[in-house]
């Protein structure tokens, strides 16, 4: 019984002293710190515009040297992708070269003939234009060997149409819809020249 | 009790006087350890002086062509100045890709204690609902159109409505809008005076820590954030050509955190849970008051 007791108060004591130095150690765990914050918005706002292009034709000869510009504001514009139709005329003596810096591609099969189909013989530049910068060149040349024989006035018309970039069925690779035609830029064969020669009715006589 | 203290063995009786007597020391500790910073008496012979220790820290910013540092604390304080923020480019707005001067720092604004610093920056887009839109459901006028003569509890609900439409149309924090369009610019290969945390960084989140100790009452020698830009890749964002960004705000918020200088380590895994060693290799030295 006597010793129950003085175990009792040993070990009451022992609790009290552990109490206390945890009580006293305990305030050795606070570290100096402190917090400051700020925060603040700035108003932004960007509404994209409808990709828009122009041609810039520069006369060489009878020719013309091509290239197209996005012409969309450098902020709210958005980049552009770009085909171009070079249409000639088919007249006797009158020979056409189409020539495209790199860039340029055409639809398998497609040759920049002068037929007018809705998706024939369209040059796609492959890469998205971003505002204000431009295609790499196109240059058309006419070469009449003998200007006797062709005796009509003629154009040379160049046509192009642009489009929002987005991407392919799979988003594999950049793809345009020109005119309802998907066109992705991946499948388009390398362009680099084309020539449209004829023989004039008098040559050789 | 007593008669059972006294029938005790001899070495059972030390034993107690001893416990006791610990108690009794601990219990004087408790006692005299706050009595440290207590004044115990005043009198005309005797000043006593004490000094209380106090640590602190503020950020900084300095926008644009700003010749020196504005301290900056609360909400709605960071990038209020356009005009200096944006200078040519006001009445246009954010341009793409171009860098507006926007430096984030920190001070030290204790009296007497040298400190370390953490910097942690976030950026986000915010949208609002605009005032002319705020319905009055939304403010709760609904039932208050109908009166003809209206009371002056009626012209305090008008007003109360009035509070509530305005803070609708307060920027909120907008997560569809991607935080990664939004840069900052910074020393990303540590080489000044900031070590970047890539680890604990996000598309939305920048940490960064001082490598020196900061003294009483300096600036950071140079600043965490020296810029800030919108990317151009906001234009591919396939939510930007829905008009997800057609009315939004850029967010920007930043915090400082400091730690004392002694057993900073230590300091700074408690307070913070972050093992600052691991940016030894950096250049940061935090484990003596340098």
């Amino acid at each position: 019984m006597k010793r129950t007791i003085a175990k009792r108060l040993g070990a009451i004591l022992a609790l009290a002293i552990a109490c206390s130095l945890f009580a006293v150690a305990g305030t050795a765990f606070a570290y100096y710190t402190d917090t400051s914050r700020a925060t603040g918005t700035l108003s932004f706002a960007y509404e994209p515009d409808e990709p828009h292009t122009d041609i810039e034709e520069t006369p060489d000869k009878l020719g013309k040297v091509i290239r197209v510009q996005n012409t969309a504001n450098v902020r709210e514009g958005v980049p552009a992708l770009v085909r171009v139709k070079v249409i000639y005329p088919n007249i006797e003596g009158v020979n056409v070269t189409i020539t495209a810096e790199d860039g340029w591609a055409i639809q398998e099969g497609n040759e920049p003939t002068s037929t007018d189909g809705d998706n024939a013989g369209w040059l796609y530049f492959t890469s998205p234009v971003d505002p204000q910068e431009f295609t790499s060149q196109i240059k058309v040349d006419v070469d009449i060997p003998n200007a006797d024989v062709v005796k009509q006035d003629f154009d040379i018309i160049v046509l192009q149409q642009c489009t929002s970039v987005s991407s392919n069925s799979d988003g594999s690779s950049v793809a345009g819809n020109f005119a309802g035609l998907m066109v992705s830029m991946d499948s388009l064969k390398a362009f680099d020249r084309y020539e449209h020669i004829t023989v004039a009715s008098g040559e050789g006589e | 009790m007593m008669r059972t203290i006294e029938n005790l063995s001899l070495q059972k009786k030390v034993l107690l006087i001893v416990l006791s007597a610990g108690l009794v020391g601990c219990l004087a500790m408790m006692v005299a350890s706050p009595a440290r910073a207590k004044l115990e008496f005043f009198s005309p012979e005797y000043v006593a002086e004490i000094q209380q220790t106090h640590i602190g820290v503020v950020l900084t910013e300095q926008t644009g062509a700003e010749e020196v540092s504005r301290v900056v604390s609360g909400d709605d304080q960071l990038i209020q100045d356009q005009a200096a923020l944006l200078g040519e480019d006001l009445d246009e707005g954010v341009q793409f890709d171009k860098m507006y001067p926007e430096r984030l720092s920190v001070k030290n604004v204790s009296d007497d204690m040298d400190e370390y610093v953490r910097l942690t920056v976030r950026k986000y887009w915010a949208t609002a609902a605009p005032l002319a839109s705020v319905s009055a459901d939304d403010m709760g006028l609904a039932t208050i159109a109908a009166v003809e003569e209206p009371t002056s509890s009626d012209e305090d609900a008008v007003s109360d409505a009035m509070e509530k439409a305005a803070e609708l149309s307060q920027p909120k924090k907008d997560t569809s809008l991607n935080p990664a369009h939004i840069a900052l610019e910074f020393d990303g290969n540590n080489e000044g005076d900031w070590v970047f945390s890539a680890e604990e960084s996000t598309d939305e989140r920048l940490v960064f820590y001082y490598k020196q100790v900061l003294k009483a009452g300096e600036e950071a020698a140079s600043p965490a954030v020296t810029g800030i830009a919108v990317s151009s890749s906001l234009r591919e964002d396939p939510a930007a050509a829905n008009g997800a960004y057609a009315n939004c705000y850029l967010g920007l918020a930043a915090q400082v955190d400091s730690v004392q200088v002694n057993n900073a380590v230590d300091a700074a895994k408690s307070a913070w849970g972050v093992d600052v060693t691991q940016f030894e290799q950096y250049g940061l030295n935090w484990t003596d008051e340098n």
